[in-house]
């Protein structure tokens, strides 16, 4: 099973994507963070995790920064950037800081499952 | 008695020889000027003519009732007669003389006479007397020719024919001697005063050439001020062009008008061959073909030079009241004669060229100053000095010693009565410092500008991002949350579970619809537009009112404002609050606005964390943009803040509060 972690300051997504992803197959999720400090406290409390799903714009910590954050910390942790910016610049920035996707806020939550599972498998 | 003489008349010839006395008679008066002389001779000859004891001439007073004894002559045989004689002491007889010649050739026996009138006769030995008696008119006796001898005489017709002959003749030639002496004395009087008076007063003939034009005149006569007033010597008789080479035509053309048209003038001019000014009035005399003029004149050389030294000195106050304002207003004036081509320069322009006072210049001295950029416009100025026939204006960038000056260079034509131009009348003004402050004031304005730019391009971008966000974070999200949600609405999910559904799916849908209708409240805040200032400040407290419970007061104490300001006011207040939301970590938040008559104040203070950072409080999180702002606006924003004891933001902005229409506040 893939042990996911939400960093996703919207209660809205954050819960939506929480319920719809847990029930697909071969995820689960391992935590919910609603910014950034939370979700880095939560790693570093121990929480194993296997793929980070983070929101790009959030309060505090940018999704960006958390990113380089997980990457220095914990490289083994794979994350995907969900966004709402579908500019280039945004991507390159997600891949310099150390994302291994880049997904816009626009997926059917099966796609996005899957996108999950190839990451995790890939790398 | 016994000497009695019977002067026998030998007829025509005695006539003849009385003449002959006549003629010497009137030969010898003439030659006498003065009217004793005249009586006393006549006297004298008649009493040896007529071998007469006494003879006298009396004027004859009745008025005043007496006779004056004027002259006399005789021998001691009749002493003299008193000068004055009471003429009611004469006898009746004696009185006849005075309407014809009388006679009485013995007194003793006259019966013609009284007693009483022989006894007087008798007793100043009048023994024989003849008398003729001149006349005005019939009966107004003038004086009387009296003849007396001391023994009886019988004057004969000859005697007494030669008697008022002479009588006649001796009085005309003592009032003809008495006229010219009046006369003389009138003469004498006249030139007394002629000679005496400080004018001069002479007698001109004026000389035309033969087509009419007056070219000299001559001096006939005049007083001795002539000379003192002209310093000219020995000039009757003499003309002026003569006596006066240079004199001016002017005075042969003024003359000669006068003696053409007969009519007087007075008039005052300088006489520069004789260096002198004059007061002159001038009138035809005699004939008018005589052309002669009586010129009465005075110098006034010297009224005339104090004239000239006040205007001089007027003129010097001006020069230097001029030259004090060229001195204080950086100004120089210039004159350009085009006639002869001078330039003149005042001492302004000297200072300006920074020139030696006095040097001498021409037109072309704007082209050696002027740098290459205002060249065109120097040969410009140039070619106005010399040719244009209308006003002027240019600025020079000149180089002047070495320091650059802008000169405004203005100039005006003056004509002549004819209208040509003669001149030209300029003034130059250094503008450097005038320049360097508009400059200065240019750069200022581009700075505001500019300030302006930025500020309203970081505005635009603010408010782009905050679009920006709102799309991203709120509706975009919430429109994400509904499309992850719909997947709820798999297949074979239970009816409860798709109730559940919808229901959440719509309240999502709810949330979009808000969020979208606060996206474009943030945008236009039409309650704002539509209700006024108070009501969209209540707006924004309701709308941020959560998590912090904004407690929002408005006071108005001026019920007018700019709709510009009205937005900067709830634009403000919207971003402080939003702040606070963002930033502050507060529970509560005051916010209070007053819109004062002369300034609005908002203050906006909350219990949170504070700011830590000096820079914070500064250009405290997000206040850098509405400080700038606040700026623009002549505002001020300061910052009160301590760590964990909240944030004060105080911000004032004056107003006019100019609006014509009521406000909605």
């Amino acid at each position: 099973m893939i042990r996911l972690m939400l960093a996703e300051d919207n209660d809205i997504v954050r819960e939506g994507l929480s319920q719809m992803l847990a029930a697909q197959v071969g995820i689960t999720i391992a935590a919910e963070a609603e910014n950034g400090d939370s979700a880095l406290e939560k790693l570093q409390a121990g929480i194993a995790v296997d793929v980070m799903l983070v929101d790009w714009n959030m309060p505090g910590i940018s999704g960006v920064e958390l990113t380089r954050r997980i990457k220095r910390l914990m490289p083994h942790i794979k994350v995907i950037i969900l966004t709402m910016h579908s500019k280039d610049e945004y991507r390159v920035q997600a891949f310099n800081a150390g994302a291994s996707a880049y997904v816009l806020k626009d997926l059917e939550v099966e796609d996005l499952a899957k996108i999950i599972r190839e990451v995790y498998t890939i790398g | 008695m016994a000497d009695k003489r019977e002067y026998e008349e030998p007829g025509q010839s005695a006539w003849k020889g009385r003449q002959a006395f006549l003629l010497r008679f009137s030969d010898t008066l003439r030659a006498y000027n003065n009217q004793d002389d005249i009586g006393k001779a006549a006297m004298k000859m008649l009493a040896k003519e007529l071998d007469l004891d006494r003879c006298y001439c009396a004027m004859i007073e009745l008025t005043k009732d007496r006779a004056q004894v004027m002259y006399q002559s005789g021998n001691s045989l009749i002493p003299p007669i008193p000068d004055t004689l009471s003429l009611s002491n004469f006898s009746e007889l004696l009185l006849q003389a005075n309407e014809g010649p009388l006679t009485i050739n013995n007194v003793g026996i006259d019966n013609r006479l009284t007693a009483v009138d022989r006894a007087s006769f008798a007793a100043i030995s009048f023994h024989a007397v003849a008398a003729c008696t001149i006349r005005r008119g019939k009966k107004h006796p003038v004086w009387s020719l009296v003849a007396v001898q001391s023994v009886p005489r019988k004057w004969t017709e000859v005697e007494i024919m030669l008697l008022e002959e002479a009588a006649e003749r001796l009085y005309s030639a003592i009032e003809n001697t008495r006229a010219l002496t009046a006369l003389a004395e009138s003469e004498k009087k006249y030139r007394t005063l002629f000679n005496s008076i400080d004018e001069c007063f002479c007698i001109i003939q004026m000389i035309f050439d033969e087509s009419g034009k007056p070219v000299d005149y001559l001096i006939l006569e005049a007083n001795p001020a002539l000379y003192e007033l002209t310093g000219l010597t020995d000039a009757i008789g003499k003309r002026m062009r003569d006596l006066v080479p240079g004199h001016e035509q002017f005075w042969y053309d003024k003359y000669g008008e006068i003696a053409l048209t007969g009519k007087p003038a007075r008039f005052q001019h300088r006489a520069d061959a004789l260096g002198r000014w004059y007061d002159v009035y001038a009138f035809p005399i005699d004939k008018p073909q005589e052309l002669k003029l009586a010129v009465l004149f005075k110098d006034i050389t010297e009224r005339k030079d104090e004239e000239k030294r006040q205007v001089e000195e007027e003129r010097l106050k001006t020069y230097l009241l001029l030259q004090k304002s060229e001195e204080t207003a950086l100004l120089g004036s210039w004159e350009f004669n085009r006639l002869n081509g001078h330039f003149t320069w005042s001492d302004g322009m000297y200072r300006l060229f920074d020139l030696k006072k006095g040097t001498q210049v021409i037109p072309a001295i704007y082209l050696a100053h002027t740098n290459e950029k205002s060249l065109a416009k120097a040969e410009r100025v140039v070619q106005y000095i010399l040719n244009s026939d209308s006003d002027f204006e240019e600025t020079l960038e000149m180089n002047i010693s070495g320091k650059i000056k802008v000169l405004r260079i203005k100039g005006t034509p003056i004509r002549n009565n004819q209208g040509d131009i003669e001149h030209i009348l300029g003034v130059d003004q250094d503008i450097s410092a005038m320049w360097a402050a508009e400059d200065k004031i240019k750069k200022m304005e581009q700075e505001q500008q500019l300030k302006i730019f930025r500020t309203s391009l970081s505005t635009l971008e603010e408010e782009r991002h905050r679009i920006s966000e709102s799309l991203h974070n709120g509706i975009g999200q919430l429109l994400y949350g509904i499309k992850i949600n719909m997947s709820r609405f798999r297949t074979g999910a239970s009816d409860e579970e798709l109730r559940h559904n919808k229901a959440y799916i719509n309240e999502l849908l709810s949330q979009a619809i808000i969020e979208t209708r606060r996206v474009s409240h943030e945008l236009m805040p039409t309650t704002l537009e539509q209700f006024g200032l108070k009501s969209a400040i209540d707006d924004i407290c309701r709308q941020l009112s959560g998590a912090i419970v904004f407690n929002c007061h408005i006071s108005i104490q001026h019920n007018r404002l700019e709709k510009y300001m009205e937005l900067a006011v709830y634009r403000t207040a919207q971003e402080l609050m939003t702040n606070v939301v963002k930033h502050a970590k507060a529970t509560t938040c005051d916010v209070t606005i007053i819109i004062g008559t002369d300034q609005v104040k908002i203050a906006v203070n909350d219990n949170g964390r504070g700011m830590t950072e000096e820079a914070d409080k500064v250009d405290g999180i997000g206040l850098a943009s509405i400080r700038s702002k606040i700026e623009l606006l002549d505002g001020k924003l300061t910052i009160a803040s301590n760590s964990g004891k909240g944030t004060h933001v105080e911000v004032l902005i004056p107003h006019q509060g100019l609006t014509n229409k009521h406000s909605r506040l």
